[in-house]
């Protein structure tokens, strides 16, 4: 390329990157340019509902709900220490503290009120179904003349025989384990554990919301350390997960610029080699973030940790670039011989990642988009700078003697031992299949885990002590109308109530039970009218044990439906937040305190239109599917690679095919003894990626002492990266690093070794025909 | 000047007041704690608003330090309600309603003298003396004063009478007779 050219191309860059720094720097200031979301990364199948008003709701009820239980050192201490939270909480923005007031209540009451003749709960149906109206009237009279009356909720003459307060509490009042206190509260062993509860008005996976939370929890804990807090809620996960992300991407990152820092300064001993790799790295991380912001809106926090590895990779076109030049002490000349390897290099790595935009993986999507582009930027940068750079560089260490000396040496050595090499190495490769199989998968939900053992066990000391159900496995019942939802709701209720007296399992929490079908309204209307209000039902005998003439009584108007049209307190919709789906012809019913053996039998329930889902278990089938899927996009890309390489190389191929080969499978060897699991797979692609371009530059320009300590000083730099990243907490960081440190650390010893086999083998070959010519 | 006077004594008055409300608090509670079983007869008679006549019933109760209260009704019909610190059982395995199980723990909070579990829930005014005192149960929290406006329960040497005034207007009153007394001592 001539020099003019070069100069329009420069600056048409130049004007791309100051494009790419502004629209970060908006993106950034804008407080919404990352997400920790750890689900966005995998396909949005874990809801399997077509209807997207109905999996938002979905979404929302497992996301935006959280729990804070509050004890102090006594009873009065504990009160003020959660009313002091409350007062603490109600100050931070997009959170709605719950309030269940008397006057809310009373709401519920009045609602209800005007169909109090046709609401019945399961044990009053039973008892107006099964027993005599002489038996219904003793019951009444029992707890009529009994000290500890039961309380009703309407008046005596409003509902003599407590059928509404009945259906109230068994749906609303009696629904929680909490006491009524001041602030609800529920005791334990320990003593009284206060209730603070609220709903986020924003996703729980919105930084600046966890910033928001995580401040005032934090505050509140320095002015009251005698408080002890038990936390329940997606927030509080995500908080987590976020701070060890962003924990993990200072570590990498800094890690990876130190480590390129100190080996460039150590290395080249030249300022100026090291503001060229900063420039290089700066640029395309810019390049990288911009073009993740422009194609999905966001940039996720994993991404960016996975991502900080660009910086190892972007490095190598630098280490390539200076090692070259310094051999021939000539920038431009340098550029003219690299252009052709740092193109190939860098194109077949962005293919390789490009590659997996057909993915249906978000993450991995994200995670192609990041590097590829962040590679494309490096490649332009150092082709377009490096042809500027001062070719005066100060004597830099002669990293390529010790690989004229020892390693080539070393590499010669062992090639010259070819038949027990080639055995060596099909003796491994046949060890380390039979290993990773015989290991088999592992598709754990365990795996997209960012939350630490205290936080999960004060998560599960909360579920149960106020024994709430989990919203991951539930019933989904859709249909054509809402009647039939209902009427299909009340149908699996049934069903369940007989299994549950049968087996004391679990109950159902069902939206139904807030308005029943028709159907059960007109039935309970009917038997009440029969048993109760009829001219020989209880309330007459009643009133003849009571020696009344009932005038009191007041006897149930004319039948009329509540439905949906009504409007419904909003303590309903906070108690019961599915009962919106119903209007979507949708009701969902979870599972409360079900056994396991109750999880098994409600997943062979076989009613129609009525499916059981267990979005744990899904979440299982979706690692597995898009495992399976990586590792088939995997298979797919080393036959292209095989094929691409073979048309570019010829039999050269070999030195590709054979690294990766080795490097990939030395890599799970090594770091997956539990199985192979989706990360591993994942990995396997950056693996892949850093070993071909290795091996490229070895085909050409060649395997020289220069190209051989741009690779080292590249491997080093990646492996600092890798090998931190090996040190996360979260599983699947930690799989990646291990992964990708053994895969690279192999690929570097074996990579010129099979570059040895291939080039001895073509000098025989030549020798050959040179003497037989 | 006269003004601030009268504040100063006022307040006085009522430091004095509720000094002597707590002390008389604890002496009945110490007395009632040292009471290992109770048991005797109950009358009573609750008054439902609607109804134009009063309901009349009796029974007996028993009280055991170990394993909480039995009322057993007996007359106009029979009934057998257990209270403990676990819960209301009335015999035909359904939970009671939010009111009741106050009531309930107010009363056995009362006889096991376990005033700390009583103040959690309502605010004790005491008066009288060891001799003869009474206590005035009003709850705290506005949802339970939905339900019940104050228990009234006094007595001597054990509890002579209960009164559970209702948000409704119902009202019972409960006379219990002791028979039998073991205490500690």
């Amino acid at each position: 390329m001539q020099t003019g050219r070069f100069s329009w191309v420069a600056f048409v860059w130049i004007v791309i990157l100051i494009t790419c720094t502004t629209y970060s720097f908006i993106k950034i200031q804008s407080g919404r340019g990352f997400d920790s979301n750890i689900f966005s990364l995998i396909p949005d199948q874990l809801i399997p509902v077509a209807n997207p008003i109905v999996r938002e709701q979905l979404r929302q009820q497992a996301e935006r709900h959280f729990i804070i239980l509050v004890k102090g050192r006594d009873q009065a201490s504990g009160l003020m220490l959660a009313k002091k939270l409350k007062k603490s909480l109600s100050t931070v923005n997009d959170i709605s503290l719950d309030t269940v007031d008397a006057q809310l209540e009373a709401s519920i009451r009045t609602f209800f009120k005007p169909f109090r003749h046709q609401l019945l709960s399961v044990r009053m149906r039973n008892i107006l179904t099964n027993s005599s109206v002489e038996e219904i009237v003793l019951q009444s009279l029992e707890e009529l003349y009994s000290p500890i009356r039961p309380y009703s909720l309407y008046g005596y003459d409003e509902d003599p025989f407590n059928l509404g307060g009945q259906w109230l509490q068994a749906n609303f009042t009696g629904k929680q384990r909490v006491s009524t206190t001041e602030i609800p509260s529920i005791k334990d062993d320990e003593g009284n554990w206060y209730l603070v509860s609220a709903q986020l008005k924003r996703s729980p996976y919105d930084l600046g919301l966890q910033l928001r939370l995580s401040s005032a929890l934090s505050l509140y804990r320095q002015h009251h350390p005698s408080a002890e807090l038990l936390t329940s809620g997606l927030i509080f996960h995500a908080i987590e997960g976020s701070q060890i992300a962003q924990k993990e991407v200072s570590t990498v990152g800094l890690g990876s610029l130190l480590a390129i820092i100190v080996l460039v300064v150590s290395v080249f001993r030249s300022i100026q080699s090291l503001l060229f790799m900063l420039c290089v790295l700066g640029c395309s991380t810019v390049v990288a973030l911009s073009s993740t912001w422009l194609v999905f809106g966001q940039v996720h926090i994993v991404t960016l940790a996975f991502g900080s590895t660009l910086l190892g990779l972007a490095a190598d076109y630098c280490f390539h670039f200076l090692v070259k030049m310094r051999a021939l002490g000539h920038a431009k000349k340098t550029r003219k011989i690299l252009f052709k390897g740092l193109l190939v290099s860098a194109v077949s790595s962005i293919l390789a990642y490009l590659a997996q935009m057909f993915s249906p993986f978000p993450g991995l999507q994200q995670f192609a988009i990041f590097v590829s582009s962040g590679l494309a930027a490096a490649c332009v940068t150092v082709l377009l700078l490096g042809g500027a750079l001062p070719t005066t560089v100060p004597n830099p260490v002669p990293l390529g003697v010790a690989y004229n000396r020892f390693f080539k040496p070393l590499y010669l050595k062992i090639v010259h031992f070819r038949c027990s090499v080639l055995l060596a190495l099909l003796l491994f490769v046949i060890i380390a299949v039979h290993t990773v199989i015989q290991r088999g998968a592992n598709d754990d939900v365990r795996l997209l885990n960012t939350s630490g053992k205290q936080l999960l066990s004060t998560e599960k000391r909360v579920r149960a002590l106020l024994g709430s159900h989990s919203v991951q496995r539930y019933f989904l019942i859709e249909g054509k109308s809402r009647e039939g939802v209902l009427q299909k709701a009340e149908v699996l209720d049934d069903v369940f109530g007989r299994r549950s007296e049968q087996s004391s399992g679990g109950m159902l929490i069902s939206s139904a039970a807030v308005i029943p079908s028709i159907l059960r309204q007109k039935s309970d209307y009917r038997l009440i009218k029969e048993k109760i209000y009829s001219k020989r039902g209880a309330a007459a005998l009643l009133c003849e044990r009571l020696g009344s003439d009932c005038a009191w009584l007041q006897p149930p108007a004319s039948f009329r439906p509540v439905t949906l049209s009504e409007e419904l307190p909003p303590i309903v919709k906070m108690l019961y937040p599915m009962e919106a789906l119903v209007k979507q012809n949708t009701a969902v019913i979870f599972l409360k305190g079900a056994t396991e053996k109750d999880k098994a039998w409600a997943n062979d329930i076989q009613l129609p239109g009525v499916r059981y889902i267990d979005q744990v278990q899904n979440l299982s089938v979706i690692l597995m599917g898009s495992r399976q899927q990586v590792s088939w996009l995997l298979a797919g890309f080393m036959v292209c690679l095989a094929l691409a390489g073979t048309i570019l190389f010829g039999s050269r191929v070999i030195v590709i095919i054979g690294a990766v080969t080795i490097s990939c499978l030395a890599a799970l060897l090594f770091s997956a003894p539990m199985g192979v699991t989706l990360f591993h797979v994942l990995a396997l692609l950056l693996v892949i990626g850093i070993a071909v371009d290795a091996a490229v530059f070895f085909i050409t320009p060649g395997l020289d002492r220069n190209t051989w300590s741009a690779s080292s000083l590249a491997c080093v730099t990646s492996v600092v990266a890798f090998g931190l990243l090996s040190f996360s907490g979260v599983p699947l960081l930690n799989q990646f690093g291990k992964v990708v440190f053994f895969g690279l650390v192999t690929a570097w010893l074996v990579i010129p070794i099979f570059h040895h086999l291939v080039t001895t083998s073509h000098e025989k070959n030549k020798s050959k025909g040179k003497v037989s010519g | 000047m006269m003004a601030k006077k009268i504040i100063l004594i006022a307040s006085l008055l009522i430091c004095v007041h509720v000094m002597a409300g707590n002390g008389l608090q604890a002496e009945v509670a110490s007395r009632v704690q040292a009471v290992k079983s109770l048991s005797g007869s109950f009358k009573q008679q609750r008054s439902i608003s609607v109804l134009p006549l009063l309901l009349l019933s009796e029974g007996s109760f028993e009280y055991t330090r170990a394993n909480g209260m039995i009322w057993q009704t007996m007359a106009p019909v029979e009934s057998i309600v257990t209270i403990t610190s676990s819960g209301i059982d009335v015999g035909d395995g359904s939970s009671q309603t939010v009111g009741s199980a106050h009531v309930a723990a107010a009363l056995l909070g009362v006889f096991s003298g376990r005033f700390d579990l009583l103040k959690e829930q309502f605010t004790i005014d005491a008066k009288g003396d060891a001799a003869e005192w009474q206590l005035e149960l009003r709850p705290k929290s506005a949802l339970v004063a939905e339900q019940i406006v104050s228990i009234s329960i006094s007595g001597r040497q054990a509890i002579d009478t209960v009164v559970v005034s209702e948000a409704n207007g119902d009202t019972s009153s409960i006379s219990l007779v002791t028979e039998t007394i073991t205490t500690d001592k």
